[in-house]
């Protein structure tokens, strides 16, 4: 097994983690909440706010500008 | 947001996008791309506030966002992993891919990429929005 087929296979279980508690999340089960909730939530800050935007900008340059 | 606004936004924004799609990742007219969304968002995440506090059950969402949290950190251990095994800033090593190299046939060229650049700036637009 090589690390590339490792992290590939990593990637892809958090991939599906993600899915699975966005899942939950809007089903109220296993007390969870929806994503959206939670961003909402962290929106009330500013520091929340400035966190939220700076992890936006870094997706963008690490997807998009690299 | 009224909406004409709205429709305008929208509007702009797939513009944006069209013209930023045509960009090739690394080189300065990407990068020039998104910094531009970005200064603005960042300018109006801090200069906004959201006009009420959202009325979820606070236990549930630390839960929730311990959750979240979980996954975004072994995500970002798996990329500092793979970025540092890196030969060089702008090489990537083909043993420990980062999650931008494995999605690099999706986001270099093509519709994918205009679907990308159209979901980050809805994500940054809903983030700098009242």
């Amino acid at each position: 097994m090589t690390a590339r087929w490792m992290i590939t296979a990593a990637y892809v279980a958090l991939a599906v983690s993600a899915v699975a508690l966005q899942l939950a999340g809007r089903a109220r089960r296993l007390c969870l909440v929806p994503f959206g909730e939670v961003i909402a939530a962290v929106r009330v800050s500013p520091v929340g706010r400035l966190v939220l935007a700076l992890g936006w900008a870094w997706l963008g340059w690490h997807l998009l500008a690299r | 947001m009224r909406r004409p606004v709205r429709w305008l936004a929208a509007i702009a924004g797939r513009a944006y996008a069209a013209v930023a799609t045509l960009s090739r990742p690394l080189t300065a007219a990407a990068a020039a791309a998104v910094a531009i969304p970005v200064g603005i968002v960042l300018v109006q995440s801090v200069r906004r506030r959201p006009p009420t506090a959202p009325a979820a059950d606070t236990r549930l969402c630390r839960r929730t966002a311990a959750a979240w949290g979980a996954v975004v950190v072994v995500a970002a251990a798996l990329e500092l992993v793979a970025f540092s095994r890196q030969p060089a800033y702008n090489v990537a090593s083909p043993g420990f891919p980062t999650l931008s190299v494995l999605l690099d046939p999706l986001t270099e060229v093509g519709p994918t990429r205009f679907v990308l650049w159209c979901c980050w700036l809805w994500a940054g637009w809903a983030l700098g929005r009242r």
